[in-house]
């Protein structure tokens, strides 16, 4: 599903170059619940982006259910992110001026569906995720759960085939972190969707299928 | 299509609710343009149309006119060669302009004509009062006799059988109102300020026995080509035959000034722009955050971009529509000044209701609308770059376009050199168009120029800042030069409308200082004799006979005078001024006056010799200018018998007409056009005289002969200023709008700015810095761009707009102002700039001072 061949991504800082990923091979399949960790600067945020098609390998290719990123032009790259890609955030980035129905249906809307199509759809998922009576609230209006189970909706509304996860736990309670993870894991498990999850947490990871860990750029151990 | 719809609704509406204020304030300045320009086209084409309709109801269904080339009329022979012709209506016209001193509206342009031959050309509709209109003819169209409309006689409580005075060259007269016309056809004109009488009566009353102004000619089953032919073919040689004339100089003159507008509403579009270019800019900074999350999860670049854009362009629609409005309020103004200037010329606009131009309104709309959308263009381009990345890497993000400020500042500097250059170098060759298209060019030099000129100003004036305002002083420097782009484009904002503030000041000021020269040069007399009220026409043709000259000079305490006749004279397509004058008594008050007058300068008595032989003339600076000419070239002068040449001796200082005036002999002028008739007299007292004394004898001595309109000097002096303050009006209004805009860019400027720096200032302020200072600090950033504004302005308005507008009067009028540096202006202008900084900064500086120190340092 996600294949990452030799890939290497510098960044400059001030006047030198660092390596966020280091000549990085790894393969994700499809419906695997993927955990990556390592310390700060691993290079985990970089994979992701790197996955997700939000940034492109300065050598090396990135594959994307068979496409190499690096060969897709722009738009191309937003369609696959519109359309296959859902992305779930720390901070859950929803939009402020929004209302949560709206915050997940505008995915749809952006593909040219119909108000009418998106937002039963939109209200569907809401309702299975247990927002269904917080579909008129602005985020500043819900817990940190609730904008986060918001996000994981807005994240499958496209139903996409792959869910990039950054630190999705990262700014919940235990509990409430508990309630995403069963949420993604379902999605992989029941749906047949992949999903990578960047965190910190070890129980968190604990979730997943696999757990990779990062240092330096590399996989921590050699080749999973 | 529908991704932009999505876009349009939830991004860009969501964010402009919330943000009413920099939506208000961009639309603003977008309004006043577009206002600008909408009152200007629409009092334009009021005032055009209004003329045209006169003309068109006062034409009837003539289409030629027939005049001698002397412009004196044209005589009884020339009614018989055409009256007879088929397929010809031939009526013949005197037409005079009066003005019944004793009624409350008492403009009348009145028609002799003979009713028999009148009546197939214009359909006039009498009240007969129950009499047939054979009757009604016979007893209205007697001497001494009016026919008004109703619509005047209403207006001045007049009713069959009223009496009106009237003075003509033979003195005063009684008119006995005979008869009323419907308010049709040509009684439609001029708002009902016309008239008419018999034709023999008016050329009794106005003096021109046998003569008639023009014939006017319809054609009865031939077209227009063909009746030309037979007319023409029918006079001979000597005679005009043309379309009849819906145009006029004078109201053309009006109307030009009043389009001189339009560069500004250009000017004050372009203030807009930049005013909506920092409102997009930070939008979109503030924006990046949702551009990214909209670009991470599937918004395409382009339909960003669109959306941006989009959303400008609505509020540059808004701003139209309102400026639309707007504009139409504001017309109304402008078209009750542009008649009282135009009939200050001659009495011919009447205007009765604003006219809305769709045409106008949508030219105003398009460009407002066009101007906002490019305004949001480059942010919107911005916009579209940011990726997902940014939003990921959030807080390092800030738009920012090529900071490579020393770039852009050589460029800028490099046009400008340029553009200084074609207007130093190519000013005979550019025609005015071209001169303004550099003057924009050289306002966005200096755009370009502003951001590293802000960089090492607030650099150079840091250390001053601070040790005469403290921390204050430096935070606010350290400000302007951390986002110099932001600044530096409200500096040239500020700078644009204080360079109209300045240019306008310098045109009205070397106009006026080189007016009240002329004056003082061209008034040799002590007393004027004026056959009409100055109050209410500067350029009345209206006369009265050599008596009232004779009468004049036998009065006691007068030492010389001298009759003088303006009459206006059609001249390759414009109508220009021919003053002659009593040579000998002219020449030798000029002398005995002293000074250096310009007139002295070809005063000799070869001269003099060959002036009153008419064989030479003088004429103005401006008509000399206009038409290449030097002493000693011919100019050929339309005249009763013909064209006639006469050589140019010499030159003089004249403002007094923008198409030039040419000064010949009276004599001369009486012998070939045979036209006695003065237009006033100059009277020099008795040195030692007091003019006052001698005001009121002249009055008793003219008592019976003609109503007379005295004169001094100073109140020559006054009528003429307050004509030059009346056409100069519109630039006042100018100012005003320029400065509000410019106010405008300055608010919205430091409200971007503690916007942006509300982290910063919540942190300063966590650290200790009080409210007062916070407030301060955004008072003297202020007071810096509108400062700095002000230097921008001045140096702009001097050589940028008040250069290319001088030409452009020169071109127009020939007149060529020595300049005048208006220095008290210009310190009005610095001063009105740091008053206007100190207001702009009122609310952003309350803003900044009253944020909530936790809230400001969690603000993303």
């Amino acid at each position: 599903m996600i294949r990452f061949d030799n890939v290497r991504k510098v960044y400059p800082q001030g006047t030198r170059e660092v390596a966020a990923l280091d000549g990085l091979t790894m393969e994700v399949g499809k419906g695997e619940f993927l955990a990556v960790m390592g310390p700060s600067g691993s290079g985990k945020s970089t994979f992701l982006h790197l996955s997700g098609g939000l940034d492109l390998p300065t050598s090396g290719s990135v594959s994307i259910e068979g496409s190499a990123t690096s060969t897709l032009t722009d738009d191309a790259l937003t369609l696959l992110r519109r359309r296959r890609i859902g992305f779930v955030f720390q901070f859950f980035n929803l939009i402020p001026t929004l209302r949560v129905i709206e915050n997940v249906s505008l995915p749809l809307l952006l593909d040219g569906k119909r108000q009418g199509d998106a937002r039963p759809r939109a209200e569907a998922l809401l309702d299975r995720l247990g927002l269904g009576h917080r579909k008129e609230h602005f985020p500043d209006e819900l817990s940190g759960g609730e904008m986060q189970r918001t996000a994981v909706a807005r994240a499958l509304v496209i139903d996409p085939a792959i869910v990039l996860a950054d630190e999705p736990t990262g700014n919940l309670d235990s509990a409430t972190g508990r309630g995403i993870l069963e949420l993604l894991k379902e999605v992989a498990e029941k749906e047949g969707r992949t999903v990578v999850m960047v965190t910190h947490d070890p129980a968190a990871a604990a979730w997943g299928t696999r757990t990779v860990r990062l240092r330096d750029g590399k996989l921590d151990g050699g080749a999973p | 299509m529908r991704a932009l719809k999505a876009l349009l609704r939830y991004f860009s509406l969501r964010h402009s609710i919330r943000h009413p204020l920099r939506v208000a304030l961009g639309a603003a300045a977008i309004a006043l343009g577009v206002a600008l320009y909408v009152s200007v086209d629409a009092a334009n084409s009021t005032v055009a149309r209004s003329f045209e309709r006169s003309m068109s109801d006062l034409a009837g269904k003539a289409e030629l006119q027939v005049t001698t080339a002397g412009g004196l009329g044209v005589d009884a022979a020339a009614l018989e060669k055409i009256r007879d012709l088929p397929g010809v209506i031939a009526s013949p016209i005197v037409q005079r302009s009066l003005s019944l001193n004793d009624l409350k509206d008492g403009s009348l342009l009145v028609l002799g004509i003979d009713f028999g031959r009148d009546a197939p050309i214009r359909m006039y509709t009498f009240d007969t009062g129950g009499a047939d209109a054979k009757e009604f003819v016979t007893a209205a169209f007697v001497p001494n006799s009016i026919i008004v409309t109703k619509r005047f006689a209403e207006k001045n409580g007049l009713a069959r059988g009223s009496k009106v005075r009237t003075d003509t060259p033979r003195g005063r007269a009684t008119l006995v109102v005979t008869g009323l016309m419907e308010n049709e056809g040509p009684a439609k004109a001029l708002g009902g300020n016309f008239a008419v009488m018999p034709l023999h009566a008016a050329q009794s009353l106005f003096g021109i026995p046998r003569r008639f102004d023009r014939i006017e000619v319809a054609p009865d089953g031939i077209d227009v080509a063909e009746l030309r032919k037979r007319v023409k073919a029918a006079l001979g040689d000597g005679y005009d035959v043309k379309r009849l004339s819906r145009k006029s100089t004078t109201v053309e003159v009006a109307l030009a000034r009043m389009k001189s507008m339009v560069v500004i509403s250009a000017i004050a579009l372009v203030v807009g722009l930049f005013i909506i270019y920092n409102s997009v800019s930070i939008s979109v900074v503030e924006r990046t955050h949702d551009i990214g999350i909209l670009r991470s999860i599937g918004a395409g670049r382009r339909s960003i971009l669109a959306t941006v854009v989009l959303e400008w362009t609505g509020v540059g629609l808004l701003g139209s529509a309102g400026g639309v409005v707007a504009g139409w309020a504001l017309s109304r103004a402008l078209v009750d000044m542009v008649p009282k200037s135009a009939n200050m010329l001659t009495f011919a606009v009447k205007v009765e209701a604003v006219e809305f131009s769709p045409r106008g309104a949508a030219i105003a709309i398009a460009a407002g609308t066009l101007a906002a959308a490019l305004a949001a263009l480059i942010p919107g381009i911005g916009a579209m770059r940011i990726t997902p990345i940014d939003l990921l890497r959030q807080g390092t993000y800030t738009y920012r376009a090529a900071p490579a400020y020393l770039k852009t500042f050589g460029v800028g500097a490099f046009m400008i050199a340029a553009a200084a250059a074609a207007l130093y170098f190519g000013e005979a060759a550019f025609h005015p168009t071209v001169h303004l298209a550099l003057t924009t060019v050289s306002f966005f030099a200096i755009a370009l120029c502003g951001p590293q000129a802000t960089i090492w100003v607030a650099r150079a004036t840091r250390p001053l800042l601070r040790k005469f305002f403290r921390i204050e002083g430096y935070l606010a420097a350290d400000n302007v030069s951390k986002f110099p782009q932001r600044t530096a484009l409200t500096v040239v904002a500020f700078g644009g409308a204080i360079a109209v503030m300045v240019a306008s000041a310098t045109l009205v000021r070397s106009m006026k200082t080189a007016s009240e020269r002329w004056m003082r040069d061209a008034f040799p007399f002590d007393l004027s004799v004026n056959a009409t009220d100055l109050s209410q026409a500067i350029y009345s043709t209206a006369s009265y006979g050599e008596d009232v000259l004779e009468k004049v000079r036998k009065v006691e305490g007068v030492e010389a005078a001298y009759g003088v006749r303006a009459a206006f004279l059609p001249f390759d397509g414009l109508e220009i001024m021919l003053i002659a004058v009593d040579t000998d008594e002219y020449f030798a008050m000029h002398r005995a006056r002293g000074g250096e007058s310009s007139v002295r300068k070809f005063d000799t008595p070869e001269f003099r010799s060959a002036f009153m032989a008419g064989e030479c003339i003088v004429v103005s600076e401006n008509f000399a200018r206009l038409l290449g000419l030097s002493p000693g070239d011919p100019v050929e002068l339309p005249t009763p018998q013909g064209p006639r040449s006469f050589t140019m001796r010499a030159s003089m200082e004249d403002y007094s007409w923008p198409a030039g005036s040419v000064l010949m002999d009276r004599g001369a002028y009486k012998r070939i056009w045979g036209d006695p008739s003065i237009t006033y007299t100059d009277i020099r007292v008795v040195p030692g005289t007091s003019i006052e004394l001698v005001r009121p004898r002249v009055a008793v001595a003219l008592k019976d002969t003609s109503t007379v309109f005295l004169y001094d000097v100073p109140q020559l002096q006054k009528v003429g200023q307050d004509a030059m303050d009346q056409a100069l009006a519109l630039a006042h209004v100018q100012v005003v709008i320029a400065l509000v805009i410019g106010f405008l860019g300055i608010v919205n400027t430091l409200l971007i700015s503690v916007l942006r720096r509300t982290r910063e200032i919540g942190l300063l302020r966590a650290v200790g810095t009080t409210r007062a200072q916070i407030r301060r600090g955004v008072i003297i950033e202020s007071v810096f761009i509108a400062v700095m504004g002000s230097a921008v302005g001045i140096a702009a308005g001097l050589v940028g707009a008040a250069w290319p507008m001088r030409l452009y009067i020169l071109r127009m009028a020939g007149f060529w102002f020595p300049f005048t540096v208006p220095w008290d202006s210009i310190g009005v202008a610095v001063g009105a700039g740091a008053v206007l900084g100190v207001i702009a900064s009122i609310v952003p500086a309350r803003r900044a001072a009253g944020l909530n120190v936790l809230d400001a340092i969690g603000y993303e």
